[in-house]
């Protein structure tokens, strides 16, 4: 297992004092080596989810286990951070880019974070643009790339640093159809060739399709599905 | 460094909020502006400063004693020994001093006669580099003296060299009139005028021999004090403390150039100090500028901020970051400033662009004199006021929780 999650509780309060109750005890793995998928109405929490289980968002209650390291137990910010940047890759849906920055620079980014000298940063994310096919965009800027390109620098980028386990939040959420194949190829490329473990939230049948395990987010719980799944 | 790499390219780009931009030139352009005319006042402060300062040092002693009461003239040797045993002392003078009245025909003044020591070997400073007409010649016999005065008294006396003046001791006068005799009147010829830029000296005070002053007013074998000059004139404040201690406040006067004229120095210090508090306002204004910039540049890329947190920017590199973009605009302003202001002296100093009439101001044009430490003190203080500036801003893109700045869309 990359990942384990156990008895994860997280709750909101709202004006009036009320308090909302997202995610309600959930118990949840990941293997290492595979596409997971959770699947889940708008609003069921799996935004949510996904931020707790990438240490982006702290639970009310409960453990993340990646790679055997519990994520809430690093005791400051210096640490979390460190090991988000060494072990944890993340796709949103909404590209996130830095738009003052070309697309070689954001891939090298995470590596310039944890102090790799600059020439290797660029030759590894040179290297990771031309495996997503954008080897001739390198020196562009996002806002001269073109929305499939973009998400498919966000890939590059969670992947320089050989992460355990890569997180994507609706990564073809504002894709078209044609654009939303080439990335769903991708990730299967990418979990073929380098074994790349991924754990994705989303709407899209193709790339649940594709997916090894499948999971439904329904009211704060997390239960598993046994259709759609490559292995049927 | 990442943080800097990072704060380097969001200083130049193009912010979405073209105003941002704009400020931040504006807080760059107020840097400078500050910082420059922070080097020029107080380098003109400076040249005027040392100008009067050199003016009137040519002219005092370093250290003067004056006995304050008979006890202390009779311990008038003892004191002689100590000022010689003072390892910086130059040279040490006997002075006499009183007030007189000078008579030519029908004009009259109320001067300070001063007599000097003149076969010390003591020419670096006192009277005798002014005499512009006449010499310095200060002997003389029994029944006339030699007087040596400046040329606005020589032309209020309307006297001329080798003139002869009545010298009355003024307060022999005030005794005669108690005791019914004459005062005693002794006969002084005009041997030297001499002329020097301190207009004020040049009225007040009139020389002679020492013994010829002693005589005329009544002092016998005693004197009013010593002078002393220096080999480092920055010793003078030891000199007067290791006097102090040695012979006490009480019977007699310590004082050093300094407080010869204490009220003009402090002035003159308290005007360098108003100048330079006010003219860093300027600097003051011109980082609140580069709050407001930098907070509106954190408010812009929250999103940013979400996405370095996420791949794994901890807190305090994100306060890097921003405290660079802040700084970047404190240290490019400094320098430019810097060099703007030195830039101004220089063309000062070279060519004199701002001339002043010699006739009124002693001098041609306006002095300036730039000091390094006044450099460094305006360099720091100014980077001192940026860092404040941009500690606000950069805390605040700390605080932005993660996950809030991702979903900002």
């Amino acid at each position: 297992m990359i990942l384990e999650a156990k008895n994860i509780y997280k709750s909101y309060s709202q004006n009036g004092g009320k308090k909302l109750e997202i995610l309600k005890g959930i118990d949840f793995t990941a293997e290492e080596k595979k596409i997971t998928i959770i699947v889940g109405a708008s609003g069921a929490g799996k935004s949510t989810f996904l931020h707790i289980l990438s240490g982006l968002d702290n639970p009310d209650k409960g453990e993340v286990l990646i790679n055997g390291t519990n994520i809430y137990s690093l005791s400051d910010d210096e640490q979390i951070s460190k090991f988000r940047n060494k072990h944890i890759g993340f796709i949103f849906q909404f590209h996130h880019l830095l738009p003052e920055f070309t697309a070689i620079e954001n891939v090298a980014l995470p590596q310039l974070i944890n102090g790799t000298d600059r020439e290797s940063a660029m030759k590894n994310a040179a290297e990771l643009l031309d495996l997503v096919g954008l080897s001739d965009r390198t020196g562009h800027k996002p806002s001269e790339l073109s929305g499939g390109e973009q998400q498919r620098v966000a890939v590059a980028r969670a992947l320089i640093n050989k992460p355990d386990i890569i997180f994507a939040d609706e990564p073809t959420g504002n894709l078209d159809s044609k654009n939303s194949e080439i990335l769903h190829n991708l990730f299967v490329d990418l979990n073929k060739k380098l074994g790349a473990s991924f754990l994705i939230v989303t709407h899209n049948p193709n790339l649940v399709k594709l997916a090894d395990e499948v999971y439904e987010m329904v009211d704060g719980k997390i239960f598993k599905k046994n259709y759609f799944t490559k292995s049927k | 460094m990442f943080e800097f790499f990072i704060a380097k390219r969001y200083l130049r780009s193009k912010h979405k909020i073209n105003f941002i931009t704009i400020i931040s030139v504006l807080s760059t352009l107020g840097i400078t502006i500050g910082v420059a005319a922070l080097v020029i006042v107080l380098s003109v402060f400076n040249g005027f400063g040392s100008l009067v300062t050199s003016v009137l040092v040519n002219f005092d002693p370093h250290v003067r004693i004056v006995f304050k009461s008979p006890d202390a003239v009779a311990k008038a040797d003892s004191v002689a020994a100590l000022l010689q045993n003072y390892k910086d002392v130059k040279s040490v003078t006997r002075f006499a001093e009183g007030k007189v009245i000078l008579v030519n025909k029908n004009s009259y003044e109320i001067v300070n006669l001063q007599g000097i020591e003149t076969d010390t070997n003591n020419s670096d400073w006192g009277i005798q580099n002014y005499i512009s007409f006449g010499k310095f010649d200060l002997s003389g016999n029994k029944r006339t003296g030699k007087i040596i005065l400046g040329l606005p008294l020589a032309l209020k006396l309307s006297c001329r060299i080798g003139d002869t003046l009545l010298v009355t001791s003024a307060s022999k006068i005030e005794q005669s009139l108690i005791t019914l005799s004459l005062p005693k009147t002794k006969k002084f010829v005009v041997s030297g005028i001499f002329e020097i830029s301190n207009r004020d000296y040049a009225l007040k005070y009139t020389y002679t021999s020492l013994e010829q002053a002693q005589r005329i007013l009544g002092l016998r074998k005693n004197f009013t004090g010593f002078d002393v000059r220096l080999k480092n004139i920055d010793n003078s404040g030891d000199l007067k403390s290791a006097l102090v201690s040695a012979l006490g406040e009480k019977d007699f006067t310590i004082r050093t150039w300094y407080d010869l004229h204490k009220d003009l120095y402090d002035v003159m210090l308290i005007e360098r100090w108003a100048a330079y508090i006010i003219l860093s306002l300027i600097i003051a204004v011109a980082t609140f500028n580069i709050l407001g910039s930098l907070t509106m540049s954190v408010i812009e890329k929250k999103k940013d901020i979400g996405v370095l947190r996420a791949i794994g920017t901890s807190k305090k590199s994100i306060l890097k970051i921003f405290m660079f973009e802040g700084i970047l605009i404190g240290v490019i302003g400094t320098v430019l400033g810097l060099i703007l202001g030195l830039l101004v002296c220089y063309l000062q100093i070279e060519y004199k662009f701002y001339s002043l009439d010699a006739s009124k101001y002693i001098i041609d044009a306006l002095p300036l004199k730039v000091e390094f430490t006044d450099i460094i003190v305006i360099s720091l203080m100014s980077m001192f006021l940026t860092f404040l500036a941009s500690l606000f801003p950069a805390k605040r893109a700390v605080g932005i929780p993660v996950n809030e700045a991702i979903r900002w869309e």
